[in-house]
Parts: C-alpha cells; structure tokens; sequence
C-alpha cells in the first residue's frame, strides 16, 4: 500500500508551532508569518514566509533576491525523510523595496495567495498591511 | 541576547567602525580600517560558529584564538547535500578560495610578538621590522596597498551581510 504524501496545508499546526516560537523570540520583532505552496515547487516540502524586525541586519540584498534556504529536520520542527523546510525571511524595510521593484520571490508569493495556497499564521498591523500591499 | 547574536552584534560594530576609518584618501588609517575589518571577520565567524555548536550541529566551539581560517574549514567540511537551497550549503559557499585568501592575510596581520631572534612581522598595530635596523609603523602611508585595502573590504562586507542572515536563520531554526 502506498503512504500518502502529506502537502500543503497539512502541516499547518506544527507550522503554527513554529511561528509562535519566533514570536517569543527577543531579538526580532515578527510581523508576519505565511505558510504557503508556491506554484512549481516540490509539493511535499514546507514553505513558511516571515517578516522580522531587523532581520540580516536590516540590510536590502543587492542581488533583488529575499534570503531563502531549506533545512532538514530539527529538533525543534521533526520532519519526515525527504522533506525540507524552506524559509523565505526579509525585513521591512527590504521587503517593502521588493514590492515596490517586483522582485522574482515576491511574485511566488503573491501567486500563491491569489491562487488561495497561502494561511497567514500571523499577522501585526505592519504584517497585515504588508500582505494587502503584495496583492 | 544569546553569545552568537552578542558576536554578531560586536562585527557589525566593528565592520561600521571599519568604514568610518576606510578612507581612501588618508592611506595612513588604513591599518585602523584593517583592525577593525579583522575583528569583524573574527566575530561574525565565530558567532555562527558557536550558533552551530549550540545547534548540535558541529561539536567545536570559538576559543580565545583570533585567527580564524581553521573555522572557515570546519564550515567547509560540514556535510553537504544535493541542494543548494540548503543552509549549511549557502554557509560553505560564502567561503570561496578568495574570502579564504583573504581571512588567512588577515590572520597574519593581527599582532604578535616576534619569537626570539626573528622580525616582527608585518601586522596593523605594532611596529614591524623589514631588516633588524629597519622599522616600520602599520600606520605608514605604504604599510598596506590600495589592492589588499579593497580586497580585505570586500571580503568582511560580504561576510558580514551573509553570516548575519545565516545567524539569523539558524536563532528561528533552533530557538
């Protein structure tokens, strides 16, 4: 008998787990936090976007890129084999420059919402004018 | 704050401070911006380096030593996958043969006292020697080229921008 794979939203509790930690976290102020699925990307992996107060120093890439990378399982955030979780992290101040100059990642992300494939975990006042700002 | 995040917070200091002092038109600070390039070098690096350690990921940890290319190795060697999404790959690919070069020529510029009988080396804080007679001070116009100046600055920018956000990520993986 096959397993069935679990995708998107399945994991939307231990992903919520997840966001409230960095909620608690001192040394960033969190202002949204989305688990989405973008469109031609492996389904089975997680991707979980977040908007933190000072986060890479609040610097702007030079390259137009948002920071994102995939890790395996952690202590902390148990994964099946074969599965990554994948953060897509700014600051305001950068993410706001990527709306404005409609960088690649951006794009991902608002296709996933527009397509109904994005839950926001978490939103402050900035975080919920952020993710009307995307649209 | 935890000791990685106090590491990071100290580079960046010490990487605004370098440009302060980073003038091109007064080669006679150059050793200053240098000192500063160094520390920031040193901190960020092992900053990610103990957040990894905490993390369990690796099992050494910063030691009073300031030289820092041996570090650069162990993040080298971390195990890589097939992705080059991934983390730890991003971490390994920030220490190109370049940053490296350049991390080892700033570990042979942090002072120390000679051995006995041997010159003092070159190095951006104390008197060096070119001969027994001949003394220099870091902060002479020719001590360090134009050259070494841009290639010392961009290897802490760099460096500085990615194990920040490297740090970052690791404090939300691993909180």
């Amino acid at each position: 008998m096959p397993t069935t794979v679990a995708t998107y939203p399945d994991y939307e509790q231990s992903v919520q787990k997840l966001v409230d930690q960095h909620r608690k976290l001192r040394n960033g102020h969190l202002h949204l936090a989305v688990y989405l699925a973008p469109a031609k990307r492996p389904k089975r992996d997680i991707y979980l976007f977040e908007v933190i107060d000072n986060f890479g120093g609040g610097h702007i890439d030079s390259g137009k890129k948002l920071f994102t990378f995939a890790y395996g399982s952690t202590p902390g955030f148990p994964l099946p084999e074969n599965v990554r979780l994948w953060m897509i992290l700014t600051n305001p101040v950068e993410f706001d420059t990527a709306i404005q100059e409609n960088w690649k990642r951006v794009g991902e992300i608002r296709d996933a919402q527009r397509a109904g494939n994005a839950l926001v975990l978490y939103a402050d006042t900035k975080g919920k004018k952020f993710w009307n700002k995307i649209k | 704050m935890t000791l990685p995040q106090a590491w990071m917070q100290q580079a960046e200091s010490d990487f605004r401070t370098a440009q302060r002092v980073d003038i091109n038109a007064d080669t006679r600070t150059r050793c200053q911006a240098i000192s500063k390039y160094q520390q920031c070098v040193e901190k960020s690096v092992k900053g990610v380096l103990d957040k990894l350690h905490d993390a369990g990921v690796i099992n050494v940890r910063s030691d009073r030593r300031h030289d820092v290319a041996r570090y650069a190795v162990v993040f080298m060697h971390i195990p890589q996958t097939r992705q080059t999404g991934d983390l730890l790959n991003q971490l390994a690919r920030l220490f190109t043969d370049s940053v490296v070069e350049q991390i080892k020529l700033l570990d042979s510029l942090v002072p120390q006292y000679p051995a006995a009988g041997a010159l003092a080396a070159r190095n951006h804080e104390y008197p060096f020697q070119q001969s027994a007679a001949d003394w220099r001070a870091p902060a002479d116009e020719d001590a360090f080229t134009a050259g070494e100046m841009k290639r010392i600055r961009h290897t802490a920018g760099s460096l500085i921008l990615g194990l920040r956000r490297i740090l970052d990520a690791l404090e939300l993986l691993f909180p």
